[in-house]
C-alpha cells in the first residue's frame, strides 16, 4: 500500500509540473485567443483553423502519436 | 481517438467539429485514420509548430511529441474548454458529450465574457471552476498528496 501511494504521488507530481509549466507559458487559458495554424492532413488536404471555424467550434484531439 | 469516432455524430449533432492532432508524418496518420476508421482528419504537425506554439509540447520523450490534450475552440478562436495531460487521458469522449449537451458552447466569448478582459482572467475563477469540476478535483487531489509526500 505505502509503495501504491507513492507511485501516486509521484505521478501526480508530474502532471503538477506539466500543469505549472503550461501556466507559465499562460498559452492555454479558458478564454484564451488560440493562434491560428495550417496544417495537412493525413490526406494532404490543408486546414486552417481560423477557416475550419467558421463552420463552428472544433475540438482539437492532440495525441501522443504512433510509437 | 477510437472512443471519438464512436460519438463523432452525436458531436456533429451538437455543431462541434473534431480533428485529431500529432507531429506523426501524414503516411503514419493515414495508417491511423485507416486503422480506427476515424471520420475526422487527423492533423500532421510535421514541424512541430502548432504543439510548441499552445504550449502542448513535450521534448522530453520520443524526439519531442504532442502532450495528450483535448481543445475546444470556439468560433471566435477562445479556448472555451481545455483537458490537459491526465485529465485528458481520463476524459471519456461520451462524458464529454454530456457536459456539452448540458453546457452548449456559446457562439461567441460576449455571450458570457467579456473579450478584451479575458486574457487577464485568473486562473480559477467561478466560471472555469463551472466549467472544469474535474480539474478542479484533480488539482485538489495533487495538493493533497502533495500535503502527503511532505509529511512523508
Amino acid at each position: 500500500v505505502g509503495r501504491l501511494a507513492l507511485r501516486r504521488d509521484r505521478d501526480a507530481l508530474t502532471r503538477f509540473d506539466c500543469r505549472r509549466r503550461l501556466s507559465e507559458g499562460q498559452k492555454l487559458r479558458v478564454g484564451a485567443l488560440a493562434e491560428d495554424f495550417t496544417l495537412a492532413d493525413s490526406a494532404g488536404a490543408q486546414h486552417t483553423l481560423s477557416a475550419m471555424l467558421s463552420d463552428g467550434p472544433l475540438l482539437i484531439i492532440f495525441y501522443r502519436g504512433y510509437w | 481517438l477510437a472512443e471519438f469516432r464512436d460519438v463523432y455524430d452525436d458531436f456533429r449533432g451538437l455543431g462541434i467539429q473534431i480533428a485529431a492532432l500529432s507531429v506523426d508524418s501524414p503516411e503514419q496518420s493515414e495508417r491511423v485514420r485507416r486503422q480506427y476508421e476515424l471520420p475526422f482528419p487527423i492533423l500532421c504537425d510535421t514541424q512541430k509548430e502548432v504543439v510548441r506554439g499552445w504550449g502542448l509540447f513535450n521534448a522530453e520523450e520520443k524526439g519531442g511529441i504532442a502532450v495528450p490534450a483535448i481543445v475546444l475552440v470556439g468560433r471566435d478562436r477562445r479556448i472555451r474548454l481545455m483537458m490537459v495531460e491526465g485529465v485528458a487521458t481520463r476524459v471519456r469522449a461520451a462524458d464529454l458529450l454530456e457536459f456539452l449537451r448540458a453546457h452548449p458552447v456559446p457562439a461567441n466569448s460576449a455571450d458570457d465574457m467579456p473579450a478584451n478582459s479575458a486574457d487577464d482572467m485568473p486562473s480559477n475563477t467561478p466560471r472555469q471552476r463551472a466549467i472544469f469540476p474535474s480539474l478542479v478535483d484533480v488539482g485538489r487531489a495533487i495538493r493533497n498528496s502533495l500535503t502527503r509526500a511532505r509529511k512523508v
